[in-house]
């Protein structure tokens, strides 16, 4: 809404200046975007082109001589328009214009040109408010003009303007009214009565017009009538109004219309009386109904739609746009005023299919239908004013509405609890009638009055919020709640998760969930139904993601492509999938680990599948998992893993996620992702960590290489030296793979480092050496393994 | 500061996000422009909002309730400044006696601790269909301190969050009696404040993880 303070000025004295106003109106809650002069334009002053001729070096511009006062300027003026004896606009040397342009004395093409003579684009007038010629040309001022006078002023437009950002709930600010309200109550003033005065004669307009009101979507319907209507231009002052306010004059008669609803917030409809058949019905629109509005646009109605019409025919869309051919033109005579209210949903839905306007706007944010009946007897007011209509007798009405104060009792008490405020009862009492408010008070309980234009006020605690935004929020000091604590009860694990993967090294992503939907199978051989938008932004998100693996293989490809080779990322965060008519989504980790990774100071690794893994291993053992998960090859694997290094991984003998390798046909770098469902995984319980003896003996370490065909698993491998190893062997880890030269073709070479030891006693290379023996015996004929010699 | 940490779907039924919230059939913000439904029920939570009315239908005993809920939001937008994905902390504390003074005590504490030890804020009256009385809290400018500058556009001012007392419609409907209990509640949005913080230009960067970007956030 853009407040012209000139406007406002008629309901409300505002003797402070706009910054200040546009400040204090912030401070009760009405944000601005922006505030200041509505031509920003200095050293601008009315002139009178004395000659005009063609510059000799020149095919467009004119050498001018133009009076402006106290002198006579050379100024050169390439406008095609420019004439001798013409009234124009002069910026001086050193006016400053919007857009940062300054005007200084010059040469323009060896001609002495010392100032400027403007168009309206020029002083910042936007080229909707222009007429034709003003749009291609100088702007021409009536020769009644003074001489040397601001140029600015002498057009109306010396007015200021506030653009605010209003809260959807104070519809009441959509108007000069209300604004003039809140305006006094910041300021104590009081707001000026409104002129409806006008004469009506002739037959009562009930005699011939008639009202069919035949939805509840319809709650008040006024109609008066405006006979012999003069149409010509408006006075300057109800243009300018319209132009500050942002709406394009057009005639006097529907700048009437517009003007009435900028001051009382109450849309008006004017129809042309002699085009209707002398009614009016309101109904639901029918299906598929056809209706040409008034931007020529044939529209196709639907049953949700509320029409106007005359009997015969849909002749306006409510609260949104008027028929075509019922509008007022340049011959209309006889004009019936409409003021109604209409549901502001239903319009709202209505207008998001048609057009937004400034009517329809004030339908959605609902109005007073006191305003309703007086933005009628306004509009003849200013009908019989400036267009010299004879207003009939009489109005017709229909009226489902209540239009009485709105009675609220509160406490002292509770508005001093409420804002944990020290406010006193005559600050409360003298807080409310500056609102406009009438109270009563009994002791600590005031009775309020609320007019029907605050729509917004229903409860005693919009009455508490009025007198805190009044009395000004920050004159309450802060304190702290006093409220017993209770124990947290967020799973302190992913706090933990979180911070041990930052502390392995690898950096948190966070990713958008939404996919194509064509990617949310990638990476896993799940069942289930994909969770689909009804309405996506667009089809690359159209499906909320089931796997984070898909996301973080993005990330890592919008790195790669940028050159960052070395990337490990891990993101905590849901997948979301659906069962038959259940909706479900797990909480889950993610890891991606490719090219370098950091594995202590001075030390770097290309990443492996055993790197990824002590990090999952490391990560679970964190977390008390220790001894109770393996790692196992999948029964059913995606096509997007390669299938010799993918592992599921088992917790407790269940499957809560996945490690392996991106299949090189989607990826050549090697990429290695790993995904837990924590849903899963932190249901499981764990044991209580519990001290276990020290052997008091020193343990001993052996490495052995085993040599085996490259598709074994080193995990099965692992498996089976545990099973020969038995009690005394309690550590297997392994410390390097390798293939390549001086290793057959189609076998590797895995190494494991085992520690033996015992508690009872210290080991020696006696009791050892059998149960290496028995290790490569046993992976022999399970594997087919040589000792790598 | 005493807070239990909650989480909460976020695939959200339209009465949890919505109705609970006192945001009924009809009100703009529930339109699909603004929202990604999934079904007319399901839809992906627009606020962690919708935590406030689960914690307390859940707190059968009406215990005082101090809850501090992060967690992602979803809206149909995107450009510089918003994300269609997005990361918000919803604040709640509910008992008898709760006042507005102890809302902005309680915020001032966290700007100093989250934002700088001199910043200030500012409280300015607005409209949320959950809070009434609401208020949006401006931070004096990360840049300039509140001198004005390009960043806070001269005013010295920028904001920061939504707040306000809890209205007593969803008291109400999250089973609080509002004659007995009050609360107040505050929503920011969390990647606005560290582009402020960190002076990040487009919110997009946060989302595009760039290695080079992740690893100067080690701290």
């Amino acid at each position: 809404m853009k407040l012209s303070k000139n406007f406002v000025k008629d309901y409300v004295d505002v003797d402070v200046d706009i910054k200040t106003l546009a400040e204090d109106m912030t401070n009760v809650g009405n944000e601005y975007d922006e505030a200041g002069k509505l031509v920003d334009a200095t050293k601008l002053v009315v002139g009178e082109v004395l000659t005009c001729d063609m510059h000799p070096d020149s095919d467009h511009l004119h050498v001018c001589k133009v009076d402006v006062g106290k002198e006579v300027l050379n100024i050169v003026c390439g406008a095609p328009n420019v004439a001798k004896g013409q009234k124009v606009i002069v910026a001086l040397d050193g006016a400053e214009l919007p857009g940062g342009v300054k005007i200084k004395k010059g040469q323009i093409r060896g001609q002495e040109s010392n100032g400027m003579i403007c168009s309206l684009s020029e002083i910042g007038i936007e080229s909707k408010f222009q007429s034709e010629e003003d749009k291609t040309g100088i702007h021409v001022l009536p020769s009644d003009a003074k001489l040397g006078e601001d140029a600015v002023k002498a057009m109306g437009l010396d007015d200021e303007i506030i653009d605010f950002d209003l809260t959807a709930n104070r519809g009441d600010l959509l108007s000069i009214l209300g604004m003039a309200y809140e305006i006094g109550a910041i300021y104590d003033k009081k707001v000026k009565d409104i002129d409806l005065s006008h004469k009506e004669n002739g037959e009562d307009i009930n005699k011939t017009f008639s009202l069919d009101i035949n939805t509840d979507n319809c709650k008040l319907f006024l109609a008066k009538r405006a006979l012999n209507v003069e149409i010509k231009e408006s006075p300057d002052f109800i243009k300018n109004r319209l132009l500050a306010s942002g709406i394009r004059p057009i005639n006097n008669v529907v700048d009437i219309s517009n003007y009435v609803m900028l001051e009382t917030g109450q849309p008006l409809h004017f129809y042309d009386a002699d085009r209707l058949k002398g009614k009016i019905e309101v109904r639901m629109a029918k299906e598929n109904e056809k209706l040409t509005t008034l931007d020529g646009i044939e529209r196709n109605l639907s049953k949700d739609d509320i029409v106007i019409s005359d009997g015969t025919r849909p002749i306006g869309l409510a609260g949104v746009m008027g028929g075509l051919d019922t509008e007022i033109e340049a011959t209309t005579k006889n004009v019936i005023i409409e003021a109604a209210i209409f549901d502001g949903v239903k319009v709202r839905l209505t207008s998001k299919k048609i057009v937004r306007s400034e009517a329809s706007n004030r339908f959605e944010k609902g109005l007073d239908p006191n305003r309703t009946y007086m933005a009628a007897e306004r509009a003849c007011t200013l009908l019989e004013k400036y267009a010299n209509a004879e207003i009939s007798k009489g109005t017709v009405i229909y009226d489902k509405t209540e239009k009485e104060d709105k009675e609220i009792d509160v406490t002292l008490e509770n508005i001093n609890s409420l804002l944990g405020s020290n406010i006193k009862l005559e600050e409360a009492v003298d807080i409310f009638e500056r609102l406009g408010f009438k109270t009563k008070s009994r002791g600590n309980l005031i009775k309020v009055k609320v007019p029907r234009r605050r729509l917004d006020i229903d409860i005693k605690e919009d009455l508490i919020e009025e007198v805190g935004r009044i009395y000004g929020v920050n004159n309450i000091e802060g304190k702290l709640p006093v409220v017993p604590t209770v124990p947290g009860n967020y799973d302190r694990n992913i706090r933990n998760i979180r911070n041990k993967m930052i502390a392995l090294g690898l950096n948190e992503t966070l990713s958008y969930i939404l996919l194509n939907d064509k990617e949310v199978n990638n990476f896993t051989t799940d069942k289930f139904e994909p969770v689909k938008l009804l309405d996506p932004m667009s089809e690359d998100r159209n499906t909320a993601r089931y796997t984070m693996i898909t996301s973080l293989f993005k990330i890592y490809e919008y790195n790669a492509d940028r050159g960052n080779k070395d990337v490990s990322i891990f993101e905590i965060g849901k997948g979301f999938y659906k069962h038959g008519e259940e909706y479900g989504e797990d909480l889950k980790l993610c890891v991606l680990m490719s090219g370098e990774f950091y594995t202590g100071i001075n030390s770097k690794k290309e990443v492996d599948f055993y790197i990824i893994k002590g990090i999952i291993e490391e990560l679970l053992d964190s977390l008390g998992y220790e001894n109770r998960y393996s790692f196992v090859v999948p029964k059913e694997m995606s096509k997007d893993f390669h299938p010799g290094q993918t592992a599921d991984i088992i917790v407790n003998g269940k499957k809560v996620g996945i490690i392996g390798l991106v299949h090189p046909e989607i990826s050549e770098n090697k990429v290695f992702v790993s995904e837990i469902n924590l849903s899963n995984l932190l249901e499981i319980k764990t044991g209580k960590m519990k001290y276990k003896e020290i052997s008091k003996f020193p343990s001993i370490k052996k490495d052995i290489a085993l040599v085996v065909d490259k598709n074994i698993e080193s995990l099965e491998i692992a498996k089976v030296i545990k099973k020969a190893g038995g009690s005394n062997l309690s550590n297997i880890e392994i410390f390097d793979v390798y293939e390549g030269k001086g290793i057959e073709k189609g076998k590797r070479s895995i190494a494991f480092s085992l520690t033996f030891s015992n508690s009872d006693k210290t080991l020696t290379d006696e009791e050892i050496n059998p149960i290496l023996e028995k290790i490569v015996d046993m992976t022999e004929k399970e594997f087919k393994a040589e000792l790598r010699k | 500061m005493g807070y239990t940490v909650e989480s909460g779907p976020e695939l959200e039924t339209d009465r949890f996000c919505f109705e609970l919230l006192n945001l009924p059939q009809g009100h703009p913000a529930r339109d699909m422009q603004d929202s990604f439904y999934i079904t007319d029920e399901y839809l992906l939570r627009t606020q962690t909002s919708a935590v406030q009315a689960r914690t307390m239908l859940a707190n059968e005993e009406k215990t005082p309730i101090r809850m501090i809920c992060p967690g992602k939001t979803y809206r149909r937008e995107d450009d510089a400044t918003h994300s269609h994905q997005f990361t918000q902390a919803e604040g709640l504390v509910i008992d008898k006696n709760i006042s507005l003074a102890d809302l902005k005590g309680t915020l001032e504490i966290f700007a100093k601790k989250i934002i700088g030890e001199n910043s200030k804020l500012r409280f300015r009256p607005s409209y949320f269909p959950f809070t009434e009385p609401s208020y949006e809290v401006d931070v004096s400018c990360f840049k300039c301190g509140g001198k004005g500058c390009n960043l806070c556009k001269q005013t010295g001012w920028i904001e920061v969050l939504g707040s306000g007392m809890v209205h007593p419609n969803v008291l109400r409907m999250c089973g609080y009696d509002p004659d007995k209990y009050t609360g107040f509640a505050f929503g920011l949005g969390l990647e606005r404040i560290a582009m402020f913080k960190y002076g990040i230009p487009d919110m997009r960067y946060l989302y595009a993880n760039d290695v080079r970007f992740l690893s100067q956030f080690d701290r």
